[in-house]
């Protein structure tokens, strides 16, 4: 049972905070993956829970208790990190087996934990190689194999899998989700990779100038994110500045001359908020005469159309100037005329619009 | 069995392929285009290196064969006797393994030394990097006698130094012509040397390594042993050689600090070609000392090609 429990946390360089009052719990066997450009202080939050930077205030707790007292070879959390760190001058076998060695466990116990670990991650035949002579892929499954060997509670990620090509990616990353499960740990994942931390995710911990700004499930993430800032590093989005207007005493919203109407509640007085709406939820339809004044209909013309094989992604230019992102998948596009000039209508679901403040 | 393994059979396949690759591109970094006129731009530095260096060698190499007849006298006999002296000779013998103790004594006192400047060097602070450097380099641009004599100042038996350095003293000469006052004054000529090989070596050591050995439970120490000091070996055997080869060549601290007591290899060969004018016996000496850099200098080259971090 480890619950791991930030609270506070907060580093300073100078007066420059590269971590900003950061509280959240990962719970007990769940993976929570921290997602954040560089410089959103992901990695110094890592670095803190691992030991390697000392937090200006905050706790990290684990089950109750504070490590921040604990010397960072005492904390027992295994971490993978970026370049996987293997040691250059050891074998395989000696760099999995390092941590056991360091513990002074029996030759024979030891010998068989390495090989069990090994065997896990298919590496068995590679047990007496040194890690130059790997592949990026291979060094990436030691690495993993030599926090895990010696079965921590807690295993800290750090953007593990961000040197490796998208194809080998997707594949290791299944398999450390499956093998989470399995064994039950902790992990916190950092990660830029906005794909990455939504498969891989029980929670997303969404970061921003030192700051956790959402933390929630990747659906509540992706459809509710809580900033226009947090919309933008998950993915494509529309996020339209809208007046807020009144009409018979309800707030309407107003892009550009074009109502909309949307489910999300609408601040009374906020005077301009922003529409998020991802392309997806986006309709393609024929053009409509006169569309300008019908609310959630836009008319406009293509302007550029990428495909992409499953679906495309359209930049329509609307009546008011504006650019709007419309991803269609296929199927549902059948035989309309999307090719660049064409006139097209755009219907918004008032069920896809997200109000942000 | 086959439900412990976690990887699914697209991601094993794909793992092999970088490899491949790797393999390829291996070869063809190996083509080099050849360069006809690349040798060009070196031909003045080639013909004075011919009549200052390779002439004068030449000269050396005869005349050790040669037979000395009385002072500055030598005659063409061709003999393998100014040799045979300097290996079987008692006095020379005792000379020869006076200069690799002291080589070696000093290539060990710099690496216990250096190994810490360097890592604070490395490692440090920004400020403290630069006091660091200035203090290491400072010795470099100042003449080895003028730091020779520093020393010969403060080995006097009345130097308040003295006192640290007690048991290793001379009652009446301090510090002076002894070998403990020979080692400290080499090495402190040398350092530099080891300092900057060692920070070289240290300096591009990834901390991220120390950081996981930390992470898997190793102490400061026990990470040092395992995991550092392995890495950094290639710079320590570098820079120990760099050292010897020097020190088994450095003719103004010996001579001073050492005086008449203590003769090496290349204070021998000053006195025998300048006072006693026994060129014959001087010019074997020197090709011995010439063979023993080259020899160094060929552990050297193929060490630091096998150890890792030592390139």
């Amino acid at each position: 049972m480890s619950d791991l429990e930030i609270t506070g946390l907060t580093k300073r360089y100078g007066t420059e905070p590269a971590l900003d009052d950061v509280t959240f719990t990962v719970s007990d066997g769940e993976l929570v993956t921290v997602l954040g450009h560089s410089g959103s202080g992901k990695t110094t939050l890592l670095r803190s829970v691992a030991g390697f930077i000392e937090p200006t205030s905050g706790d990290v707790r684990v089950n109750g208790n504070s490590l921040l007292n604990l010397p960072i070879n005492r904390r027992g959390i295994g971490i993978v990190f970026q370049n996987y760190a293997l040691f250059p001058h050891m074998t395989v076998r000696q760099n999995v087996g390092y941590g056991l060695r360091v513990r002074r466990v029996r030759k024979d116990e030891l010998r068989e934990r390495v090989d069990r670990e090994l065997e896990r991650v298919q590496l068995s035949a590679y047990a007496d190689r040194k890690p130059a002579q790997l592949s990026g892929g291979q060094q990436q499954r030691v690495a993993l194999a030599r926090a895990l060997v010696l079965e921590p509670s807690i295993v800290l990620f750090d953007e593990p899998f961000s040197n490796l090509d998208a194809m080998l990616r997707d594949g290791l990353r299944r398999d450390l989700r499956q093998l989470q499960r399995r064994l039950g740990f902790t992990a916190l994942f950092v990660t830029h990779d906005q794909r990455e931390a939504m498969a891989l995710a029980d929670r997303v911990a969404v970061m921003r100038s030192g700051r956790l700004v959402q933390y929630g499930p990747p659906q509540e993430i992706y459809n509710r994110p809580s900033q226009v800032e947090v919309a933008a590093l998950l993915g494509r989005s529309n996020l339209l500045r809208c007046l807020v207007g009144e009409r018979d005493a309800t707030p309407v919203l107003e892009w550009r001359g074009q109502p909309l109407v949307a489910d999300d509640p609408i601040p009374a007085h906020a005077g301009e908020v922003t529409a998020f709406i991802r392309p997806e939820n986006l309709v393609i339809e024929p053009p409509v005469e006169g569309a300008a004044s019908r609310p959630n209909v836009i008319t406009g013309r293509v302007v550029s159309a990428d495909y992409f094989g499953s679906a495309s992604l359209i930049t329509v230019e609307a009546g008011n100037g504006e650019p709007i992102l419309v991803e269609a998948r296929h199927n549902a596009l059948s035989d309309q005329d999307i090719s660049v000039g064409a006139q097209v209508g755009v219907r918004i679901p008032r069920e896809a619009i997200r109000i942000l403040g | 069995m086959a439900s412990d393994r976690t990887l699914s059979p697209e991601t094993r396949e794909r793992t092999t392929a970088p490899a491949l690759s790797g393999g390829e591109r291996g070869r063809s970094g190996g083509r080099r285009r050849s360069r006809p006129r690349a040798w060009l731009p070196l031909l003045p530095v080639t013909a004075l290196y011919l009549v200052q260096f390779v002439l004068p060698l030449a000269v050396v190499a005869v005349t050790a064969f040669q037979t000395s007849a009385g002072p500055g006298v030598i005659t063409s006999d061709l003999t393998l006797g100014n040799f045979r002296k300097v290996l079987t000779d008692p006095f020379y013998l005792e000379m020869l393994g006076r200069s690799f103790v002291l080589a070696l004594g000093t290539a060990v006192l710099t690496v216990l030394l250096g190994y810490p400047i360097a890592w604070a060097l490395a490692r440090g602070r920004s400020w403290m990097r630069t006091v660091i450097l200035v203090v290491v380099m400072t010795p470099l641009m100042t003449s080895s006698v003028v730091r020779s004599f520093g020393w010969m100042v403060l080995f006097d038996p009345e130097s308040p130094i003295l006192r640290f350095f007690g048991p290793l003293a001379d009652e009446r000469t301090g510090l002076m012509y002894t070998m403990p006052g020979l080692l400290i004054a080499m090495a402190h000529v040398l350092l530099p040397f080891m300092v900057l090989t060692l920070y070289g070596i240290i300096d591009r050591l990834d901390p991220t390594l120390e950081h996981a050995s930390l992470n898997m439970g190793a102490g400061r120490v026990e990470t040092f042993l395992r995991v550092t000091f392995p890495l950094t070996l290639g710079g320590v055997f570098a820079g120990m050689l760099l050292v010897f080869a020097t020190a088994i060549s450095t003719f103004v601290t010996p001579k001073l600090i050492g005086g008449t007591q203590y003769r090496v290899l290349a204070t021998e060969i000053y006195e025998q070609s300048v006072q006693l004018l026994n060129w014959p016996l001087a010019s074997a000496m020197a090709l011995l000392l010439l063979l023993i850099a080259a020899l160094t200098n060929f552990v050297y080259a193929s060490l630091t090609r096998r150890i890792p971090g030592g390139g």
